[in-house]
């Protein structure tokens, strides 16, 4: 194992124990726990096999190995940006609502 | 007829004063939707007899503004007129809007750029244009001046408009209910004032950045 397949995977296992943290302290929900729990493992192993991605590579006619690996991971970024956008403005809508809510419900002296 | 006029203001302590006593003569019930102002707006307000509705915190020219046509209805408005709180429209012009709701119009924009006079700053002219361009292309209703702040609804058309926007692109926004209701949409021409105060808001409430975070936000709420 090269020196930099070692620090990748002592990088995950850093992510992977506050992945940890985070739900023992209930910060995160079990579903979403093991969804990122099942990527980083995913990881891992393609980190230790990466011909495993070579092989993709070889079938999907993509050339080199690390394009593939590339190409997945501007996927993935770009669907998280995306979530993130819709997740944000449903939050946004949220407290608008709430404040909303507190305006409208609160007396004209209170305000 | 109720008529109220709606202000939504924003750090607006240095001419919330003057144009809540400038709007009165022009309505029954002045409503003040303060949007999380950290200076004595709401409180200023209050002393000069306006119905002050406070945001906890800063959420948007469009939220204040659906907060406020939600206030009006449940005081019983007839007919909401909007107008901007750093002192850009003239109130004297209110009961040319209200004559038209009366007259039959569901949604009456007061136009800045039906004006004769070259008052209006070039820049601000040509992103007034844009805007009017950009309304059209998604919404496919003109307007000669879709992001003017001087409105009038009546009470049959707040009923049926739903609106979602936050920002600034409220003011588009309109035309997309106008469109989707087939409301009676009138223009009236009303003068342009720009006073230091207003150019000065205006930089950082209305610049190039603002005009294309506003875009980008029209162009999401289109697609999500």
């Amino acid at each position: 194992m090269i020196l930099f397949q070692a620090l990748l995977i002592f990088f995950i296992l850093v992510i992977i124990s506050r992945l940890i943290l985070r739900l023992k302290h209930q910060e995160i929900r079990l579903i979403y726990f093991f969804k990122w729990l099942l990527f980083w493992l995913i990881t891992i192993g393609v980190i230790i096999f990466p011909e495993i991605i070579n092989f993709l590579a070889r079938n999907l006619g993509i050339g080199r190995g690390v394009d593939v690996a590339i190409y997945f991971a501007l996927l993935l970024l770009f669907y998280f940006i995306f979530y993130l956008t819709v997740h944000i403005r449903s939050l946004e809508s949220k407290v608008t609502k709430l404040a909303r809510k507190i305006a409208l419900n609160k007396k004209d002296d209170e305000s | 007829m109720k008529t109220i006029i709606l202000i939504p203001a924003f750090n607006e302590e240095k001419t919330i004063q003057k144009v809540i006593n400038r709007c009165q003569p022009f309505a029954d019930e002045i409503v003040v939707i303060d949007d999380g102002s950290k200076d004595k707006t709401p409180l200023i307000a209050k002393k000069n007899g306006a119905k002050v509705f406070k945001h906890e915190v800063n959420l948007g020219l469009g939220a204040a503004l659906i907060t406020g046509f939600e206030a009006a209805l449940k005081i019983g408005a007839d007919i909401v007129v909007t107008l901007d709180a750093d002192g850009q429209h003239n109130p004297e012009e209110v009961p040319k809007l209200v004559q038209e709701i009366k007259n039959g119009a569901q949604f009456v924009v007061g136009s800045r750029m039906k004006h004769k006079s070259k008052k209006m700053p070039a820049l601000r002219y040509f992103y007034n244009l844009g805007a009017n361009l950009i309304t059209y292309l998604l919404y496919g209703v003109w307007s000669s001046d879709s992001q003017s702040g001087l409105r009038a609804f009546s009470k049959d058309a707040l009923c049926k408009i739903n609106l979602n926007s936050q920002e600034m692109e409220v003011s588009s926004e309109f035309f997309k209910e106008v469109k989707k209701h087939n409301l009676v949409f009138k223009e009236v021409t009303i003068e342009p004032i720009y006073t230091k105060y207003s150019l000065s808001k205006g930089k950082t409430s209305q610049g190039f950045v603002t005009g294309l975070k506003t875009l980008a936000r029209l162009i999401l709420n289109k697609i999500i």
